[in-house]
C-alpha cells in the first residue's frame, strides 16, 4: 500500500521531533529530581557525617537527569501519537483520519490520505514544541540553590566524615604494616608462636575493621598491645626455662655434645640457637608487630602515642615509687592533655620499657623517668582497665606541673586491690581529676575552678574545705 | 478510483463555492444563513428558520431553487390550513369515460417546500407535513405517494405574535435538522438590500447544478471518513445536553430539562462531513463538529423553569455546554 507508506513515512519527522522534546523534558524532570535529591542527601549530611560531600551532591542530579533524559527519549512514539501531534499543527485530524483509515482502500479514503501525506510533507516539524517545563527548571535551581548553600555552609559532620575517611585510610595502611610486621615476626616464632600471633593480627584487624571512631581503634589497639605483651611474657619465660633446660643439659652432655654428629649438635646447637635469639629479640622488645602497633597508635592519636612512648621512656620506680605517692596526693589534679590518658585504656601505663606487662611474680621493672620531673606529690589514679584479676594492681600517676603536658609514671605496687574495697585517698584523685574535666566543660569561675583542682589551696566563700 | 466519483468528492468545495456565490448575488448579507441551508440541502435534511417578517426568508428559497434548478413551492400555513390542503386530495373529474377520482397534488409535491409560519398551522396539519418532511411521501386516502428527490422542507416562525399558534412539538422540531435564526441586517446589508430594490437590472441568480449533480454531492459528502475521536467528540456533545447523565456539565444539570436525541448526532456528523467537503477537505475535523452543533442542538434542547426563572438564554447555555466539553 504504497499512500500507507508514505503516511508512516512523513510521520518519521515528526517521531524524531517528539522524542527530541520528550529528551528536554526528561532533562529538566530529571534535573528537578536530582536537585531535589541532591537538597535531601545534604540535608541528611547535617545530622550524619556522609563522606564526599561534593560526589553526593552532583552523583544524583547525573543519575536522574541521565535516567530522566534516557529513559524518556528512548521510550517508543506510537504512531497515533505522531499523527495526534502533527494534528495539533493545524492539520485539522487529516493524519489521525488517514492512520485510522490506513486499511481502507475506497476512493475517498485514498483522497484523504493524500491529502495528509500533502500536509505532512508542508509541516514544520519545528512548530511541535514541547510542554512547558517552567516548574520544573524553577523547583531545580530552589532546591540547587539551597543544595549548594549547605554545601558552602561550615557542616561539623563534613569534617566529622573527613576524619573518618583520613581514619579509614591510616587504618587501612596501619592493619597492612601490622601484616608485613606480623609476617616478619612469625618467621623468627615457634609454630604455636606463630598461630597464636596470627591470631592476634587477624582479630586485630577484625576489630579495626568494625570500629567506628577513634577511641574503638584506640581500645583495640591496646588490647592488641596488652595481648602482644602477655604473649611476649610467655614466650620470654618459656624460652628461660628452655635456656635453664638447656644450660643444664648442656653441662652434663657437653663431651657427649663434643662427640656428636654435626646434626645432634646443630640440632640441639640450632634450637638453642634459634631459642635463644628469639628470646634475646622478645625480650630486647624487638617485635615488629608492635612497632607497628605503636606506629598505628601514633597515626590515629599523636598525642596518645607521645604519652605512651613518654611513659615507655620515663620507666618504672621499684616497689620504692610508692613513697611520695598515694596518700600524699597534694598534687594538682591531672588536668589538661593527660586526663584522657589516664582515664582510658590505660595507653602507656605498661612503663615496662617494651617488655611484657603485668609484672606478676618478678616485680617491677624499673624504667627511667625523665629527670625533669621530681619526685614530688603524686596523684595517684586507679586505672580498672589495666588490672586483671592474676596481676597486681597497676596504677598509674599523673604529675602535672603547672600548665604542662603530664607525664604517667608508674607507681610501685601495693597500692590497692581489687579483691577489696578501694582506700578513699586512692580514689579520691580519680574522682578530682574528673571532677575538673567537667569543670571545665562547665562554665566555671577561675576561682571555683581552683577550689576544684586544690580545694585546700584556693579561697572560694561559701566552699566547705574538703577533708583528707 | 472511478473518475466520476474521484471528480465528485475534489469538485465539491468548487461547486459549493459556486452555488454559494450564486446565491449571493441576489441574497444580501445573511451568509451564514445560506451556509446552513445549503450544507442542510446538500446533507438531506429540513431547516426551521426563525425571525421576524420581512428578512427575505421566501425570496432565499426561491433563490436556492433557482440556483439548483430545483421546483419551488410556498405554504402560507393559516390556523385553518387542513392536512389535505398540503398533501394533496382526490377530486372528482369528469372524463369522456364518466366521473372518477383523480390525486390532484398538494404543495408538498416541489423539490423545495417553503413552509411559512408554520407554527401557525394546526397540529394535525403540522403532523402531515411530517410525514413528508421524514419519509419523503405523503399518504392520501390510503394510498402513499412518494415525493420527488432531492426534497427538501423549508420552514419558518416568526418569534414574534405567538398568540394564537401551535408550538411545533417536541417530535416535530427534532425531525428538523438546523434551527437556524435569521438576524436583523446591519446597517450596510439594509442599505444594500434598500438600493437593490430600487435600482434595476441587479443581477441575477443563475443555475449552478441540478438534481442529479446534487444527488451526487449528497453521495460524496455521505463517504468521507470520520476519526474515531472526532465522532466520539460529537456524541460526547450531545450526551453534554442531558442533565441525567452523570458527565454532564454543571449548567445543564441545573437548567435543562432534556437534551438532545440521537437524530442530533446524526444531524452532527452528517453536516460536518458537508463541511469539510466545502472547505477542501476530505475528514472531518473538531472545528467541524464545533462549528455544526448550535444549529443542531438549538431546537433539541428544553429549559426548565428555574432557567426561565433566572432569565437565562438557551442560546447562552448551549455556548457554555459547548464550550466544556474538550475535544480528547
Amino acid at each position: 500500500m504504497r499512500g500507507g507508506n508514505e503516511l508512516f513515512a512523513g510521520l518519521r519527522p515528526v517521531k524524531r521531533r517528539i522524542r527530541r522534546n520528550r529528551f528536554l523534558q526528561g532533562t529538566a524532570w530529571g534535573l528537578a529530581a536530582g536537585a531535589g535529591a541532591a537538597l535531601i542527601v545534604r540535608i541528611i549530611a547535617l545530622f550524619t557525617p556522609m563522606a564526599g560531600k561534593w560526589l553526593w551532591a552532583v552523583l544524583p542530579v547525573a543519575g536522574f537527569v541521565l535516567l530522566g533524559a534516557a529513559g524518556n527519549a528512548l521510550r517508543p512514539v506510537k504512531d497515533l501519537t505522531a499523527a495526534e501531534t502533527a494534528d495539533s499543527c493545524g492539520l485539522k485530524e487529516r493524519t489521525v483520519t488517514a492512520l485510522e483509515q490506513a486499511g481502507s482502500e475506497t476512493e475517498i479514503c485514498a483522497l484523504q490520505r493524500e491529502d495528509a501525506c500533502r500536509a505532512l510533507r508542508e509541516l514544520d516539524t519545528r512548530r511541535i514544541r514541547p510542554e512547558s517545563v517552567k516548574k520544573q527548571l524553577l523547583t531545580a535551581l530552589g532546591c540547587g540553590l539551597l543544595a549548594v548553600t549547605l554545601l558552602v555552609i561550615p557542616n561539623p559532620r563534613d569534617r566529622e566524615a573527613e576524619a573518618r575517611q583520613a581514619l579509614r585510610k591510616t587504618l587501612k595502611e596501619g592493619t597492612e604494616e601490622i601484616a608485613r610486621a606480623a609476617q616478619e615476626d612469625e618467621e623468627r616464632l615457634s609454630p604455636e608462636k606463630r598461630s597464636e600471633l596470627r591470631r592476634l593480627t587477624e582479630e586485630l584487624k577484625r576489630e579495626l575493621l568494625d570500629s567506628r571512631d577513634e577511641t574503638d581503634v584506640l581500645v583495640a589497639l591496646d588490647r592488641a598491645e596488652q595481648r602482644l605483651e602477655q604473649m611476649q611474657t610467655r614466650t620470654a619465660g618459656d624460652a628461660e626455662a628452655a635456656a635453664d633446660a638447656a644450660g643444664s643439659e648442656g653441662t652434663a652432655g657437653e663431651g657427649a655434645r663434643d662427640g656428636e654428629t654435626a646434626d645432634g649438635t646443630g640440632t640441639t646447637a640450632d634450637g638453642k640457637t634459634a631459642q635463644e635469639s628469639a628470646d634475646s629479640s622478645i625480650k630486647a622488645g624487638k617485635l615488629s608487630t608492635q612497632k607497628a602497633l605503636t606506629a598505628l597508635k601514633s597515626a590515629v592519636n599523636p598525642s596518645e602515642a607521645r604519652k605512651g612512648s613518654q611513659a615507655t621512656a620515663s620507666g618504672t620506680r621499684g616497689d620504692g615509687q610508692g613513697e611520695g605517692q598515694n596518700g600524699q596526693g597534694t598534687a594538682a589534679a591531672g588536668g589538661g592533655s593527660g586526663n584522657k590518658a589516664a582515664t582510658g585504656a590505660g595507653e602507656g601505663s605498661t612503663n615496662l620499657e617494651g617488655t611484657a606487662g603485668g609484672e606478676k611474680d618478678s616485680g617491677h621493672t624499673k624504667g627511667s623517668r625523665d629527670p625533669k620531673y621530681k619526685e614530688a606529690e603524686y596523684e595517684t589514679i586507679y586505672d580498672p582497665e589495666r588490672v586483671e584479676a592474676s596481676v597486681r594492681d597497676e596504677m598509674t600517676n599523673q604529675n602535672r606541673l603547672g600548665n604542662e603536658e603530664s607525664l604517667q609514671v608508674e607507681t610501685g605496687p601495693g597500692k590497692g586491690s581489687l579483691g577489696g574495697s578501694v582506700p578513699w585517698n586512692e580514689v579520691f584523685r580519680e574522682y578530682e581529676e574528673t571532677e575538673t574535666r567537667s569543670a571545665e566543660r562547665e562554665n566555671l569561675t577561675t576561682k571555683e575552678r581552683q577550689w576544684v583542682n586544690d580545694p585546700g589551696l584556693s579561697e572560694c566563700p561559701g566552699l566547705p574545705p574538703v577533708p583528707y | 478510483m472511478s473518475e466520476q466519483s474521484r471528480s465528485g468528492a475534489e469538485k465539491f468545495a468548487e461547486q459549493y463555492e459556486r452555488i454559494r456565490a450564486e446565491i449571493a448575488k441576489e441574497m444580501i448579507g445573511q451568509q451564514e444563513v445560506v451556509e446552513h441551508l445549503l450544507m442542510a440541502v446538500i446533507a438531506g435534511g429540513n431547516v426551521l428558520l426563525e425571525g421576524v417578517p420581512g428578512l427575505g426568508k421566501t425570496h432565499l428559497v426561491r433563490v436556492l431553487g433557482k440556483v439548483l434548478n430545483l421546483p419551488f413551492s410556498r405554504i402560507q400555513f393559516t390556523p385553518d390550513l387542513m392536512p389535505a390542503d398540503i398533501t394533496g386530495t382526490n377530486i372528482l373529474v369528469r372524463t369522456e369515460e364518466g366521473n372518477t377520482f383523480r390525486f390532484q397534488e398538494g404543495p408538498l409535491f416541489s423539490s423545495i417546500v417553503l413552509a411559512d409560519e408554520i407554527n401557525r398551522a394546526t397540529p394535525k396539519t403540522q403532523a402531515a407535513l411530517l410525514e413528508a418532511m421524514q419519509e419523503h411521501a405523503v399518504t392520501v386516502a390510503g394510498e402513499t405517494r412518494k415525493l420527488p428527490e432531492p426534497y427538501f422542507v423549508l420552514a419558518t416562525q416568526n418569534p414574534v405574535e405567538q398568540e394564537g399558534t401551535y408550538p411545533l412539538p417536541e417530535a416535530q422540531l427534532d425531525r428538523f435538522l438546523f434551527k437556524v435564526l435569521v438576524p436583523f441586517p446591519t446597517l450596510e446589508e439594509l442599505s444594500a438590500i434598500v438600493d437593490l430594490t430600487v435600482k434595476d437590472g441587479g443581477a441575477e441568480a443563475q443555475q449552478v447544478i441540478g438534481a442529479e449533480e446534487l444527488l451526487a454531492m449528497r453521495a460524496a459528502a455521505r463517504s468521507v471518513p470520520v476519526a474515531s475521536g472526532v465522532q466520539e467528540y460529537a456524541l460526547r456533545l450531545v450526551l453534554a445536553t442531558h442533565p441525567e447523565n452523570a458527565d454532564a456539565p454543571e449548567v445543564t444539570k441545573k437548567y435543562l430539562r432534556f437534551g438532545a436525541s440521537p437524530r442530533a448526532a446524526q444531524a452532527l456528523l452528517s453536516v460536518s462531513r458537508v463541511r469539510a467537503l466545502a472547505k477542501g477537505r476530505f475528514n472531518v475535523a473538531f472545528e467541524d463538529i464545533r462549528a455544526a452543533a448550535p444549529a443542531c442542538l438549538r431546537h433539541r434542547i428544553a429549559l426548565n423553569f428555574e432557567a426561565i426563572s433566572d432569565g437565562k438564554d438557551g442560546e447562552t447555555l448551549l455556548q457554555e455546554i459547548i464550550s466544556s466539553v474538550s475535544e480528547k
